[in-house]
């Protein structure tokens, strides 16, 4: 364990706050205990109090009917009047009153000798060598005319003493067991959290560093950490498939923009050959401007999908019908599949209602119809359906072939992600891009369905709330 | 019919467009005002009549949106034309609220900015974009009715095609581009890669003109469709 690491360790606040807390538990614990024991205490000393409250009122009424010879003679055992030491052992066991009457000049006339409390009501000890000093509680008040006074006490009941005595010595025991008790809890604690965090944190400098595979290793426990490094790894596999998304971008855009400027320069070399030439010209101004074209799709596709991805155009929704769009889309396509002798049909349940911009939606049926158009073989039976389920618009778009491979239902959505990787075929790879784009926008989405054997396209959109 | 020499005020600052703009149209006989900024432009039309303007977007010390604004509130009717290098959709839809009457793209063809033109030069009078018959030679459409007869003999197109054919006998002897199809017919805001214009456009010819001796919907290559009585 090095010296960093022991130092991030005691530094940590779970460290301190483990120690804080065992502190304050075993503080309050005390507390407590001593708390409840004051309680006891007060109420068992009140009972004793009242008890010589009343033997005091019997002495002073005894006084008052017989004078102070008839109390001596009272208080005497076998006709003596000083009580024998030895005695109180019997008094402690049998919990009997200890009295003394004694006159101003503290000489006892009866009693117990022993017992010399200051004036009022006290607890105070007895001075015998063989009760250890038993605290009592005594009272002392002078008899009406002054010749004596008289002391009435009591034995503080043992439990109350050996209680005291007993919570004394564990409070202290807590206290000193728990200090290094929670040290060591503090430390256990603070490693394993220190260690799980200092595992995350040095993934974390990893990468910062550019090692952008890096993930942090997982306990496998299913914990908090674990599932903050499960959301940090997932994190950066989101962030990593973005980046890579990204270079794919860069080049394909590249790509995509590279070849028809060089096709644009190479018939601008030959419009300089053939410059007298007028058919030659008129037909490499023609191609010419064809190259400038595709240029521009593709431009305004990528400005469309920033547009889209941007989340700028919710302010153009508003409630319209998505059975006669699909449907007079269909339409408007029929023939152009016709053309490759190819079938489109149409599917689309009446009346289905969506909050959407209409000129993106077309955009995206129209994507999805092209891309359709263009991939299934020829001969194929396609087909546009409309349906709902569960609250959403189900839009399908399918052919029975020759479909896509099971691998490609999420690249086949991302920028310029050309399946045929040769580019040869016409397209920019951003027209599923627009669609998922275009859905995500309506709070919808677009998926590939792993269908045999021909490619079907499911986008889902909320329908209208009613 | 053809709509004579018009009048053209363009509000354009970069040189190159004003070149490439106005020769063309001196080439085609018509007459060009030219003012290279917002308030230039302004004062022009108010001081002069023309058929069309064309106001560039982007112009300095002025958005091209808040001059059309000016110019409608102050009263002028002329039909505008916006240019712009902005291709958001909103630009466009903010562009006809402005009351821009067309709104085209940079970079454009000419052709395509000269039939925009021609098709606002002549939406002036109004009633005869409200006709209820439309004829060019022996071919009538029938609004009311949407019945279409070449020759006294019935066509029976689907509504698309219909639609088409008005739209091209509402310009007749000029020409309609496909983005201009693709705008008034489809409502499509983009340019779909597919030959979807073209594809219908024969498919209307096959009705239209197949069976007859005379053709009357060319095409001009690389451009559009024309529907006229050569």
């Amino acid at each position: 364990m090095s010296f960093q690491y022991r130092k991030a360790l005691i530094g940590s606040t779970v460290f301190r706050r483990t120690v804080l807390s065992g502190v304050i538990g075993v503080i309050g614990l005390i507390g407590l205990v001593w708390a409840g024991f004051a309680m006891h205490r007060a109420q068992t000393l009140g009972e004793v109090r009242a008890s010589l409250d009343m033997e005091m009122e019997g002495l002073e009424s005894l006084y008052a009917e017989q004078g102070l010879e008839g109390l001596v003679v009272s208080l005497s055992y076998d006709g003596q009047a000083a009580w024998d030491p030895e005695w109180l052992y019997a008094i402690l066991e049998e919990d009997e009153f200890i009295i003394r009457v004694m006159t101003g000049d503290d000489e006892t006339l009866a009693g117990f000798e022993g017992i010399d409390p200051p004036g009022g009501k006290s607890v105070t000890f007895v001075e015998h060598e063989e009760l250890s000093g038993h605290p009592v509680l005594a009272f002392r008040m002078p008899l009406e005319g002054g010749e004596a006074e008289v002391i009435a006490a009591r034995f503080v009941p043992d439990r109350l003493v050996i209680l005291r005595e007993w919570l004394v010595r564990s409070s202290w025991l807590v206290a000193l067991a728990v200090i290094p008790i929670s040290l060591l809890t503090g430390f256990f604690t603070s490693r394993s959290v220190v260690r799980r965090l200092n595992t995350i944190l040095v993934t974390a400098e990893t990468i910062g560093e550019g090692r952008m595979d890096e993930r942090i290793p997982l306990e496998g426990n299913g914990d908090e950490f674990d599932r903050l490094s499960m959301a940090v790894n997932d994190m950066l596999d989101r962030i990593g498939a973005l980046t890579r998304n990204l270079e794919g971008v860069s080049v394909g855009v590249a790509h995509d923009l590279k070849t028809p400027v060089s096709n644009l320069s190479g018939r601008l070399q030959l419009l300089e050959r053939d410059a007298g030439d007028s058919e030659a010209v008129s037909g490499h101004v023609a191609a010419a401007q064809k190259h400038i074209g595709t240029l521009l799709r593709t431009l305004d596709a990528l400005l469309r999908l920033g547009e889209v991805e941007a989340r700028q155009r919710r302010g153009a929704f508003a409630a319209m019908d998505l059975s006669e769009l699909v449907e007079d889309m269909a339409h408007s396509f029929q023939p152009l599949f016709e053309d490759t002798d190819k079938r489109l049909d149409v599917r689309a349940a009446p009346g289905v209602a969506v909050n959407g911009d209409r000129d993106l939606l077309t955009q995206m049926i129209s994507n999805l119809l092209e891309n359709t158009l263009e991939h299934a073989r020829d001969g194929a039976n396609a087909w546009i359906g409309l349906r709902t389920e569960s609250g959403r618009a189900l839009l399908e778009v399918g052919d029975d072939g020759p479909g896509l491979p099971a691998n490609a239902a999420d690249s086949v959505f991302e920028r310029f992600v050309r399946l045929d990787s040769s580019r040869s075929t016409p397209g920019n790879g951003l027209g599923l891009s627009l669609v998922r784009a275009i859905a995500e926008l309506h709070h919808g989405d677009a998926r590939l369905l792993a269908t045999e054997p021909g490619a079907v396209f499911e986008v889902s959109l909320p329908l209208k709330p009613d | 019919m053809r709509v004579g020499r018009v009048h053209i005020l363009l509000v354009e600052d970069n040189q190159e467009t004003v070149a490439f703009i106005s020769r063309g149209l001196e080439e085609a006989g018509d007459a060009v005002t030219i003012a290279t900024a917002a308030q230039e432009g302004l004062l022009a039309a108010a001081a002069h009549t023309f058929d069309v303007i064309i106001f560039d977007r982007l112009l300095p010390g002025m958005d091209g949106l808040d001059a059309v604004r000016v110019l409608r509130q102050s009263g002028i009717i002329t039909p505008i034309l916006m240019l712009t290098a902005l291709d958001g959709i909103d630009d466009r839809v903010n562009g006809l609220e402005a009351g821009a009457d067309d709104y085209l793209t940079k970079p454009f063809a000419f052709a395509e900015l000269y039939a925009r033109l021609r098709a606002l030069a002549r939406r002036q009078p109004l009633a005869e974009a409200e006709a209820t018959r439309l004829v060019v030679g022996d071919l009538v459409l029938e609004r009311t009715t949407q019945a279409v007869t070449r020759a006294g003999q019935r066509l029976d197109l689907l509504p698309r095609e219909y639609r088409i054919l008005e739209y091209l006998m509402q310009n007749e002897g000029q020409l309609v581009t496909r983005t201009m199809l693709l705008d008034h017919v489809w409502g499509y805001r983009f340019d779909p890669k597919t030959s979807l214009v073209q594809t219908h456009l024969s498919r209307l010819r096959a009705k239209v003109d197949r069976p007859f001796e005379t053709e009357l919907i060319r095409t001009v290559r690389g451009a559009g469709y024309v529907i006229s009585v050569s």
